[in-house]
């Protein structure tokens, strides 16, 4: 197979997760998700997927 | 006559024998939401703030599954979509239930015994709970109002052991004494006998923009 990793869809796909687990833990009251830590959360998670999409990728023919 | 070497002919594309995973995952969330949202609209109690979530994992990991068959544009925007949806109900303290329901304008509500007690709900506009009159038993009386947008107001009786739950998405939650302001704003204040009185209120008060404000005489 000659596929090719998309790594935008890798890593948004990953923020979805985590950002889905997060309201989770909020929706059933495990973890009380307040609107003052939604705009930090979002910056790490910015800064995180940049760095994610704009590492360089590894030569596998190599 | 010369005669040149032909050109290997390109690899066909390679053969779908389906949709991909991806595109199915997507579908049957776009169908649980509609059946979901028609089960709401009927009045069945439809626990959205769990299934957005967790619908929103569900997308996540068919993004990552997908991400080997190159880039999925309508399940990123499907996900962004519900992120953004989450978000604004967590900063507005909106919980997703139908406000809707309460219809739109002023409301005054006087219940007088516990019998007359149930949720009031107001979309837009002011919604007066007055319990000034309520004959508040022994043990724990629990009220509950909400408002989309506008004013909540509650009234309580005199003598009676309070505690207040105000929450306010984007505006103002004034009780006992206290003030809190901006985003995201919750109050739970309770008067110094709540503990040890017979008879004791809780208003569980909520406002996704504007004001909740608790009087007592």
């Amino acid at each position: 197979m000659n596929q090719r990793l998309d790594r935008l869809s890798l890593v948004a796909g990953l923020v979805f997760v985590v950002a889905g687990i997060v309201f989770l833990l909020d929706a059933l009251e495990v973890w009380q998700l307040r609107g003052d830590y939604l705009v930090p959360l979002a910056l790490i998670v910015l800064g995180v997927a940049v760095v994610a999409t704009g590492w360089p990728a590894r030569d596998r023919r190599s | 006559m010369s005669t040149e070497p032909l050109e290997p002919a390109p690899a066909p594309p390679p053969t779908r024998h389906g949709p991909a995973a991806a595109t199915v995952l997507a579908g049957a969330l776009l169908v649980l939401v509609g059946v979901g949202w028609l089960l709401d609209a009927n009045g069945v109690a439809v626990p959205w703030r769990a299934v957005l979530p967790a619908a929103l994992v569900a997308v996540g990991l068919a993004t990552m599954a997908g991400a080997v068959r190159g880039r999925q544009h309508g399940l990123m925007a499907l996900g962004l979509a519900l992120t953004i949806v989450l978000a604004v109900a967590v900063a507005t303290d909106w919980d997703l239930e139908p406000t809707v329901a309460g219809g739109v304008g002023e409301r005054v509500r006087e219940p007088v015994t516990t019998a007359d007690l149930r949720e009031y709900r107001l979309a837009v506009g002011t919604l007066t709970v007055d319990l000034g009159g309520l004959q508040v038993p022994e043990g724990t009386t629990v009220v509950r109002a909400r408002v989309g947008i506008g004013e909540l107001v509650a009234r309580a009786p005199a003598g009676v052991a309070l505690r207040v739950d105000g929450r306010a998405g984007v505006g103002q939650v004034r009780a006992l004494d206290r003030d809190e302001n901006g985003l995201g704003n919750r109050l739970d204040a309770r008067t110094d006998d709540f503990d040890t009185a017979t008879r004791r209120l809780v208003l569980e008060l909520r406002a996704g923009i504007g004001e909740v404000r608790v009087e007592r005489p």
